[in-house]
């Protein structure tokens, strides 16, 4: 009888962040997401220690050589090391993903929340530019500014991030919208909290959770801009590698046919990487529904 | 005793779609400080409104304040500033609203939220408004403040919310609290906690406090002065003794009847108002309660009556109140 009361009263309530992360972990799919991730993360980190070769330097006695001990993965047309590459790029690739998305972010929430905070005329010009943005034909663009200023990776961030804002923006000034008349916010205007500290004390931490679930594709959805820009010699100039140039080089028939090993390894990973993403974007969402957390 | 709060003739108008809700229609009343009045009437009535409008909190757009003048403590609170509003709010005039399961930001744990004002208006810094939220928290009597001013609105049930929103509007001791429905949401016995406490600190802090509420009953032992609201009229004011002893308007006796009582005999159908309060889209014309009153005059659907002085402070806005006087239950004829 003691024994159970004493139980009872250890069980106290957890917080809300205890509770979503519990969620998250009996996602499997997420879960099966986040380690294939980490270890996506680590091998790009770890790289010049992981291999013994240079992403960059070429090895002109050992062109596209099929997987042997030496060259797990084989080489590419001049002769660099398969594997090398492919880690390395990681390193490109998922940066562009974050800075991208990081940009994407910044620009959606602050022009978001000036939209449904604000209201009125600033809500109409904001959601018009956002609309506008959205119609945008991005590849023209790219080409042009590409064009205009030549290819590099932080014009690829930049790019990336300056297009795929509009769909954070909408998303922040929806909840915004709901969330400002919601008898919380009344209360705080009631004991004289300013109009900032309520768009950023009040709401903002509400639409962290939806925030985070959207940045997270949005990540996805990066590494695969970056990827198709590569792909068009629009992205990250060679000789750097990302996985997205790596596979240009399936652009040749024969390889395309014969080689596997050169474009076969970033194609794995572009998909295991978004594919990863996305899962762990699932389990946040399911982890930090609002409804369940209430 | 002083004046606190001098409303006059107070006009509020929403727009929805291409039509003008008279939202409140020209209310004026007056507050003492440490004194209570009741405003009383249905939903739709105009009594929330009213409130939210003395400060500043209604939403623009779409709703506005057509006209009239809120003094307090000599200064027109509906002429000033944003800035100086929110000087006001939470520090001289507060509010309890009526739902405490949305009243409280659900992300945030209360502890912030009652340092906030604290902190505003009193310039305390972080430990100190800490100690005084906890304080409040006591005071309102919620148990083992110092641990549970860590703790999420989730983790509260309704009428410690309310408890908890309570101590919110009370930390900086304003002159003014207007309680917004406050037990609405609350099953019996905690209305009766709830209700017991405001006045409780009500005497404790010397404040004086508005109460709104739909329910007569409630409000008959709470305060000084009933004001009874319909579609942004007000339709009767007295002392709250008078106004149960001697109602002087149909609408004021409609109410009081549709009061349950648990000592009647036989079990009867509780009585109701016929009719649907007037579609506040339109101007009115005549007095607002003549198309659901059983005493109605063809005088009454063409001119609105004023107040008039029916006894010592005692208001009532019925052409025929001195008839009033000799009937005692709704609906009985003149």
């Amino acid at each position: 009888m003691t024994t159970t009361i004493a139980k009872l009263e250890k069980i106290r309530p957890e917080s809300l962040w205890s509770k979503a992360w519990k969620r998250f972990l009996r996602h499997k799919l997420a879960l099966f997401g986040l380690s294939v991730m980490a270890v996506l993360l680590f091998t790009a980190i770890a790289a010049p220690v992981l291999t013994p070769y240079s992403p960059i330097k070429q090895d002109l006695r050992n062109l596209r050589k099929a997987p042997t001990a030496e060259h797990m993965l084989g080489t590419d047309g001049v002769g660099r090391d398969i594997l090398t590459r492919v880690l390395h790029a990681g390193r490109i690739s998922l940066s562009v993903g974050l800075v991208s998305v990081s940009i994407s972010a910044l620009v959606g929430i602050v022009i978001g929340v000036a939209a449904g905070y604000v209201g009125g005329k600033t809500d109409m010009l904001l959601m018009r530019l956002t609309d506008m943005v959205m119609t945008f034909p991005s590849l023209v663009i790219i080409i042009t500014v590409a064009a205009a200023t030549g290819p590099s990776v932080y014009n690829a961030m930049l790019i990336i991030g300056l297009l795929t804002w509009p769909s954070i923006a909408r998303l922040v000034r929806g909840q915004f919208l709901s969330l400002r008349t919601q008898q919380f916010v009344t209360a705080a205007r009631s004991i004289g909290v300013s109009n900032w500290e309520i768009a950023f004390k009040h709401i903002f931490p509400n639409t962290i959770s939806s925030i985070t679930v959207a940045i997270t594709f949005g990540m996805a959805t990066s590494i695969l801009m970056e990827a198709s820009l590569s792909f068009l010699g629009l992205g990250v100039p060679p000789p750097t590698p990302s996985w997205g140039n790596m596979l240009r080089d399936a652009q040749s028939m024969n390889i395309l046919e014969g080689m596997p090993w050169i474009w076969l390894p970033p194609g794995i990973m572009i998909a295991l990487s978004v594919l990863s993403i996305n899962f762990i974007g699932d389990g946040l969402r399911d982890a930090l529904d609002p409804r369940s957390l209430l | 005793m002083t004046r606190l709060l001098e409303v006059k003739d107070l006009k509020v108008r929403f727009r929805s779609d291409r039509t003008i809700i008279h939202a409140v229609n020209g209310i004026s009343y007056s507050l003492d400080e440490g004194g209570s009045l009741a405003v009383v009437g249905e939903s739709g009535s105009g009594k929330s409104v009213g409130m939210l409008a003395i400060m500043g909190l209604i939403p623009n757009p779409p709703g506005w304040v057509e006209s009239g003048q809120a003094l307090f403590k000599g200064r027109d609170l509906l002429k000033a500033s944003e800035g100086e509003l929110r000087l006001i709010r939470g520090k001289e005039i507060a509010m309890v609203f009526q739902d405490p399961m949305t009243s409280l930001n659900p992300v945030l744990p209360i502890g912030l939220q009652l340092t906030e004002a604290i902190q505003t208006h009193l310039g305390l810094d972080k430990n100190q408004a800490r100690e005084r939220a906890i304080e409040m928290l006591r005071m309102v009597g919620l148990p083992n403040p110092a641990q549970r001013i860590k703790d999420f609105p989730f983790q509260f049930s309704g009428g410690q919310r309310q408890r908890v929103m309570i101590a919110m509007a009370l930390t900086c001791t304003p002159s003014l609290l207007i309680a917004d429905e406050p037990t609405t949401a609350l099953d019996v016995t905690i209305q009766a906690q709830i209700v017991e406490l405001v006045r409780d600190l009500q005497k404790q802090l010397g404040m004086a406090i508005i109460w709104i509420s739909h329910n007569l009953g409630l409000v008959a032992g709470v305060v000084d002065t009933v004001l009874v609201m319909y579609s942004g009229f007000i339709v009767e004011q007295a002392p709250v003794d008078d106004l149960y002893e001697h109602p002087r308007h149909p609408y004021t006796l409609g109410l009081l009847h549709a009061v349950p009582k648990l000592d009647t005999e036989n079990q009867e159908r509780l009585a109701s108002i016929d009719g649907m309060p007037p579609d506040l889209r339109k101007p009115i014309v005549g007095c607002p309660f003549a198309p659901r009153c059983p005493y109605r005059q063809e005088k009454c659907d063409q001119q609105t009556p004023p107040l008039f002085e029916v006894g010592p402070q005692h208001q009532s806005a019925c052409w025929r109140w001195q008839e009033l006087s000799k009937i005692s239950t709704f609906g009985e004829p003149l």
